[in-house]
């Protein structure tokens, strides 16, 4: 390499240093990180009692006294991505709970205050994929 | 080196290459598809080779960026370095497999053109979080679209080494594009801290090799020789190994001084190919040899043997007692200059 070359690169890699960190930083600040959640081949977690429970055609819904929904879908979904969140009392969409990625297993997620629902969501095709409301 | 354009000139050690790159590859499509299978068997085929074969080219893009400043670091890893271009194409393989599946799935099945459709399905530019993530992947894979088909010699003759260098001096265009795709996209949709902490990891490995290199490399650039009536000091006699050569900063420069049969001979460091390292080559078969892609040079008069046509700078050097002394001022390239015996 040139002398010319090497410092090209060097200057590159320095823009880069700074250039590529300041992106992530800004993508990840406004990220949405999922409710704590877990997945069970079936039911409900154990010691734990339904509250209030409801279904549709796609999935569905459990309320428990310990706090925790469990989504349960009936069938694969046809979307690319199905995020869930909360639906709040106004009916609008709240707090992001995680992704469901398999009718196969059960999906639980914890939640911090009453909510009257969720919201299935495609955030590729930006559509609401359902609706569960108890 | 060849006098005619082949499009590859295989050779033993090229062959195994390409077959560990195509081992490698398989064997990581074919874990990725298990462990995916494995874990949620519900994946669909298309989403699976998109996911694949996207982290695969993200995993080859890293270790490409990473050839370069290991073999300034240490030269055991030159080999590597040797056949870097078939990793890069391999590596576009993978990512237009990425590409094609993704406009596919996700564009293809529309009424509008499906690379239109790649810039104005999300219409939302302003937002970080919502950034159509797919344009900066789409400018990515362009970049090495141009990188890729112009990665043969044929082009580097026809294009200059100083323009193909930086042509292909995109890559680290596009591997800004492919952070930021990745970040904007992937981790938008499927929060994973493990995946976020993979991409940071290769990230710091990545900036960290090249900026010590390139530090490294900035204080042999800065040293200052001892001057004596116009000539430089170089080293003494012994300090060189036959058929070897030191690298020593002439004015910002560098220039490497063979020792062979008796004599010593000067020439511009820089191969006129690639911009490899000729200092760090040997003299074989009376020609200084490249150690990046074998280009070879007369250290008398810095011509490549006939009928090849490259032509590096020489210099003058001249011995006191045993210490070798050498002239700043570099000679027009292919300029004959008789060798300094000793």
């Amino acid at each position: 390499m040139t002398s010319g070359l090497r410092k090209a690169h060097k200057y590159i890699w320095l823009a880069l240093t700074i250039v590529i960190p300041t992106v992530m930083a800004f993508a990840i600040k406004d990220l949405q990180f999922p409710a704590k959640n877990t997945q069970t081949k079936t039911g409900i977690p154990r010691n734990s009692a339904v509250v209030k429970g409801v279904e549709n055609d796609v999935a569905w819904l459990i309320l428990t006294k310990y706090q925790t929904i469990s989504v349960n879908l009936k069938s694969p979904l046809k979307h690319p991505s199905s995020l869930v969140y909360e639906l709040n009392k106004d009916g609008s969409q709240g707090r992001f709970l995680g992704q469901l990625t398999n009718s196969m297993i059960v999906h639980h997620f914890e939640i911090e205050k009453p909510i009257s629902g969720i919201i299935i969501y495609d955030a590729l095709k930006e559509s609401e994929i359902t609706k569960l409301t108890f | 080196m060849g006098l005619d354009y082949q499009l590859v000139l295989w050779n033993k050690h090229k062959k195994t290459y390409d077959k560990i790159i195509a081992f490698s590859m398989l064997l990581y499509i074919i874990l990725f598809a298990v462990i995916t299978l494995v874990f949620n068997a519900e994946t669909s085929i298309e989403t699976l080779v998109i996911r694949a074969f996207g982290s695969l080219a993200i995993i080859m893009l890293h270790i490409i960026l990473v050839i370069g400043p290991l073999a300034r670091l240490n030269s055991n890893f030159l080999p590597i370095l040797y056949n870097r271009r078939h990793l890069g194409v391999s590596m576009f393989i993978a990512a237009l497999i990425h590409g094609g599946f993704s406009i596919f799935q996700f564009h293809a099945l529309g009424d509008v053109n499906p690379i239109y459709s790649v810039f104005t399905s999300n219409m939302d530019y302003a937002s970080l979080t919502n950034f159509p993530f797919q344009v900066l992947g789409f400018l990515a894979l362009l970049i090495l679209f141009v990188m890729a088909s112009t990665s043969h010699d044929f082009f580097l003759g026809n294009l200059s080494a100083k323009v193909w260098k930086r042509l292909h001096m995109l890559v680290y265009v596009a591997y800004a594009l492919i952070i930021a795709h990745v970040f904007l996209g992937a981790f938008q949709q499927e929060t994973s801290v493990f995946t976020i902490g993979i991409l940071v990891i290769g990230f710091v490995i990545v900036v960290s090799l090249h900026l010590i290199t390139a530090f490294k490399e900035g204080k042999i650039d800065a040293a200052k020789a001892e001057e004596k009536e116009g000539w430089l000091k170089v080293c003494d006699i012994s300090e060189i190994e036959e058929d070897r050569a030191k690298i020593f900063t002439v004015e910002n420069e560098r220039v490497a001084i063979f020792k062979y049969d008796g004599k010593l001979s000067a020439i511009h460091n820089v191969c006129k190919h690639q911009g490899g390292p000729l200092g760090e080559g040997k003299i074989i078969d009376g020609c200084i040899t490249c150690p990046w892609h074998g280009y070879q040079y007369l250290p008398g008069n810095g011509q490549s043997p006939p009928p090849f046509t490259e032509k590096v700078a020489t210099y003058a050097l001249k011995l006191q007692g045993e210490m070798i002394y050498i002239n700043p001022d570099a000679f027009n390239e292919g300029t004959e200059v008789e060798p300094c015996n000793y």
